[in-house]
């Protein structure tokens, strides 16, 4: 029987009590029904144990409850299961309308941050996330399914695979087109447990955001992640109670919002750190007797000169993280960033590296509804001996020509609809 | 001067402009007068392969030669080089850099401040309205398009970046009055820029054009007005520092509200609302109101089919340039070089649907739209010539309903 951390976690649906429907599992990843037990599920469990299925009872306590007594599995404290999650896509308003702010770029709804940041807290563990799929009347299309698998495999995390209705019904019945869906989220599904060595990586990025993300500081510092996600702003994370003694090296920009003062050792830290040439964006709480001023006219922040480097300390006790992660982006300049990327008009892209930087990874979620059939370029300002492309539903790598511009490497790929998986070899200089 | 801008006395002024998009006959009188007293200057060809420095530099400066030579026109001035980045920075026609397809190059923008310095020009600054917040450095929107503004700054000595979307350090646009009244507004409120400079210079590629026809140096003077004042969103997201959306659809193209910040009003808010008229008429009047002193069209790559990338342009490398210091003329001549007529009249190629800016320009008096009449320095106009006209035919006949691109016509 797989252990906890091995779970490929597939949301048995409670409807299906034929056992025979077990037969969907036969050539897909899934070791792990959960159920939200009632009695009329026996017999599909009882076929699924025997199959060395593992069986979780998920739902309310009373559920959970009925379910232990059936000899089913409890999620184990071995397996964060990350609160909040979202089913991935562009926000959809009750009109049918995509929301979207003064940029006019569509509000994506993602779990990329949420996985990041359960990683920093448990590097160890594999994090479950466990969102549903839009209810009636929304149609689930299978790209749907492929990019919610995306937006969680990308950075690492397992979905509890849930199915709606009509997919659900498409297949108790039989169906060819439900049948084929099917098989590509399984495919997909596979793909991402086939690299798990790649959630080893480490990420690339020269913004820190430290925080402890929690309290009062919770919904901003999460939201400052999300949206330097948005922007294609590579970060790293720093829990505020480890960054005073973290290494900084590598870092460029630090940003620090978070309500009241720091603690001493940290708040010397940060200022340590700009003083040696890196950008420090604090919340309006930080002492404004640091620096001086530079007279630069920026509505938001007044930008202080420290050392060799940079303090940004916010006008407003309750900044806007949309703000905070352009300012940041802006003071620092795309100069550092880690890649760019074209003809990818909603999509998030997540950066990662080995820790002798022989392998780096550049992976991109799309979400574009509009023109997502153009051919996409990725820009990394290194060179490289090689580079190879791993897309959902291909059965290997394919090669990426690379072309050089701008001091860097443009990646030329085709239309990433839903998924593209770039790994990078051989770094030169 | 004074001629320039005369209006033959048996057709009044009014009978003049409105003949250009009505009645053909009217349109061929009032043209035919005025076309023999517009401006004319010569217009540098040649012919370049590549964006290699080695290759252009030296293209540049015997095209500039030509003219006359840039010293007499930059020494001691500051100059203002308008870009034409159209679109947004990270949309490529498929895996092609911007600068080979519908931004000017990098490298021949380089080149030509390089040889702008060389001549003794005290300051450049390069200016265009870029769609990004004010506090967003110029440079950031070009490293977005994954050019390096290094590029630029070690090309002369004394360097500025400036987003003409804003005020910026003047605190308040400049009110720029088209001569003679102008054709849609009387003036035009811009970044001051545009007015604080010895030499205004247009760059910009040849390529088609959704709404105005054909797109090149002239079509890039459209960008000089402000987001702020002329763009969807402006007077409503000025106070959060951010630019709504990137064109200039709703006032400029409809006409569906006036503009923003205390600009004038457009003269007759009963014309036309329809961007085929109001297009071109804003260009001309800016035409007229900024004069530019050298136009640079940059072919040697560009794009067949539209403004802004869409799966129906074709990239192309025609492998010219053409420089003037007549921006009419210098445009005149690189339609002609597409094989398209620029003094063609409205209901025909290149102006299937909209009037022609460049006649609309002539009888403002800024300059001659008759190639016949403009003297062509180097190779000529047939030697160069790409055919833009047949690959615009050939959508044509492939999709009756979209000859200029298959994403609408919504950009500006």
């Amino acid at each position: 029987m797989p252990t906890p951390d091995n779970w490929i976690p597939l949301r048995w649906p409670s409807a299906w009590v034929d056992p025979a429907l077990l037969g969907l599992l036969e050539g897909a990843p899934f070791n792990c029904l959960t159920m939200e037990w009632n009695a009329s599920l026996a017999p599909v469990a009882a076929k699924a144990r025997a199959a060395g299925l593992s069986l979780v009872a998920i739902g309310n306590q009373a559920a959970r409850s009925a379910g232990a007594a059936a000899g089913l599995e409890s999620p184990s404290e071995a397996l964060p299961i990350a609160p909040d999650s979202v089913w991935p896509g562009i926000a959809i308003q009750a009109d049918g309308a995509e929301p979207s702010g003064p940029t006019a770029n569509p509000w994506i709804d993602s779990n990329g941050w949420l996985l990041r940041l359960a990683k920093a807290r448990s590097p160890r563990k594999t994090v479950w996330l466990m969102f549903e799929p839009p209810g009636a009347p929304r149609v689930v299309p299978l790209e749907a399914y492929l990019r919610a698998i995306a937006d969680t495999g990308a950075w690492g995390g397992r979905w509890v695979v849930s199915l709606d209705s009509d997919l659900r019904g498409g297949l108790a019945r039989g169906d060819v087109q439900a049948l084929a869906s099917w098989k590509a989220i399984a495919a997909a599904v596979a793909f991402f447990e086939r690299h798990r060595d790649w959630s080893a990586l480490e990420p690339l990025g020269v913004v820190g955001v430290v925080s402890d993300f929690a309290g009062p500081n919770e919904t901003t510092s999460q939201e400052i992640l999300n949206l330097l996600g948005r922007r294609s702003l590579a970060y790293r994370i720093l829990e505020a109670s480890a960054a005073a003694t973290a290494s900084l090296a590598g870092f460029q920009a630090l940003i620090y919002v978070d309500e009241g003062a720091p603690a001493p050792l940290l708040r010397r830290k940060l200022l340590a750190f700009a003083e040696r040439g890196g950008l420090l964006l604090a919340g309006a709480a930080w002492n404004r007797a640091d620096g001086k001023p530079t007279g630069i006219d920026h509505p938001r922040v007044d930008v202080r000169r420290l050392g060799k480097g940079r303090l940004a300390i916010s006008k407003t006790s309750d900044p806007d993280p949309f703000m905070i992660a352009r300012d940041v982006h802006m003071l620092l300049g795309r100069t550092y960033d880690v890649a760019r990327f074209f003809n990818l008009s909603a999509f998030l892209s997540y950066c990662a590296a080995s820790s002798d930087r022989a392998r780096e990874l550049v992976q991109i979620v799309s979400f574009a509804i509009r023109f997502p059939n153009d051919l996409a370029t990725a820009w990394v300002p290194g060179k490289y001996a090689s580079a190879r492309l791993w897309s959902l539903g291909s059965e290997g790598p394919s090669p990426i020509e690379m072309v050089p511009e701008n001091g860097g490497t443009s990646l030329l790929l085709p239309p990433v609809p839903v998924y593209a998986g770039i790994e990078l070899f051989g770094k030169k200089g | 001067m004074q001629g320039v801008f005369a209006v033959p006395d048996a057709i009044s002024r009014r009978e003049a402009l409105a003949g250009l998009g009505a009645s053909g006959l009217l349109f061929r009188k009032a043209a035919s007068a005025v076309t023999t007293a517009a401006p004319v200057a010569p217009v540098a060809i040649a012919r370049c392969k590549t964006y290699e420095p080695s290759e252009l530099t030296p293209v540049l400066d015997g095209m500039f030669d030509k003219l006359g030579g840039l010293g007499r026109l930059v020494q001691g001035k500051t100059v203002a080089i308008k870009l034409n980045f159209n679109g947004g920075p990270t949309v490529r026609l498929g895996h092609l850099p911007l600068g080979d397809t519908h931004w000017p190059h990098p490298n021949l923008l380089a080149a030509a401040m390089h040889l702008m310095a060389r001549a003794g020009a005290r300051r450049i600054r390069l200016v265009e309205g870029a769609a990004a917040p004010r506090t967003d450095p110029f440079e950031e929107h070009m490293l977005d398009a994954n050019w390096d503004p290094r590029q630029f700054l070690s090309a002369a000595p004394r360097v500025e970046f400036e987003n003409t979307n804003y005020a910026n350090a003047a605190k308040k646009f400049t009110r720029l009055s088209v001569p003679h009244g102008g054709l849609l507004f009387p003036a035009y409120d811009v970044n001051h820029s545009y007015a604080d400079c010895d030499v205004f210079v247009s760059i910009a590629k040849y390529k088609d054009h959704p709404t105005t026809g054909v797109s090149t140096v002239m079509k890039n003077l459209f960008g000089l007005t402000p987001l702020t004042v002329y763009g969807n969103g402006a007077g409503k997201w000025e106070d959060n520092d951010l630019v709504y959306g990137n064109d200039r659809i709703q006032i400029l193209h409809r006409g569906a509200r006036q503009p923003a910040m205390g600009a004038l009003p457009e003269i007759d808010p009963a014309s036309p609302r329809d961007d085929n008229y109001r297009v071109p008429r804003v260009i001309a009047d800016l035409t007229a109101a900024r004069p530019v002193h050298l136009a640079i069209v940059d072919g040697v790559k560009t794009m067949a089919g539209s403004q802004t990338p869409d799966p129906w342009c074709t990239p192309i490398e025609p492998g010219v340039l053409m420089a003037g210091t007549n921006v009419v003329n210098t445009a005149a001549v690189a339609i002609a070089a597409m094989n398209y007529d620029p003094r063609a009249p409205k209901g025909t190629v290149p102006f299937e649907r909209c009037d022609n800016k460049l006649l609309l320009a002539e009888q403002l008096g800024a300059g001659s739209a008759d190639p016949s009449r403009i003297e062509v320095a180097g190779p000529s106009i047939r030697e160069v010539m790409f055919d833009f006209r047949a690959l615009r035919e050939k959508r044509r006949s492939q999709r009756p309903d979209r000859p200029f691109g298959g994403r609408g016509r919504t950009q500006n």
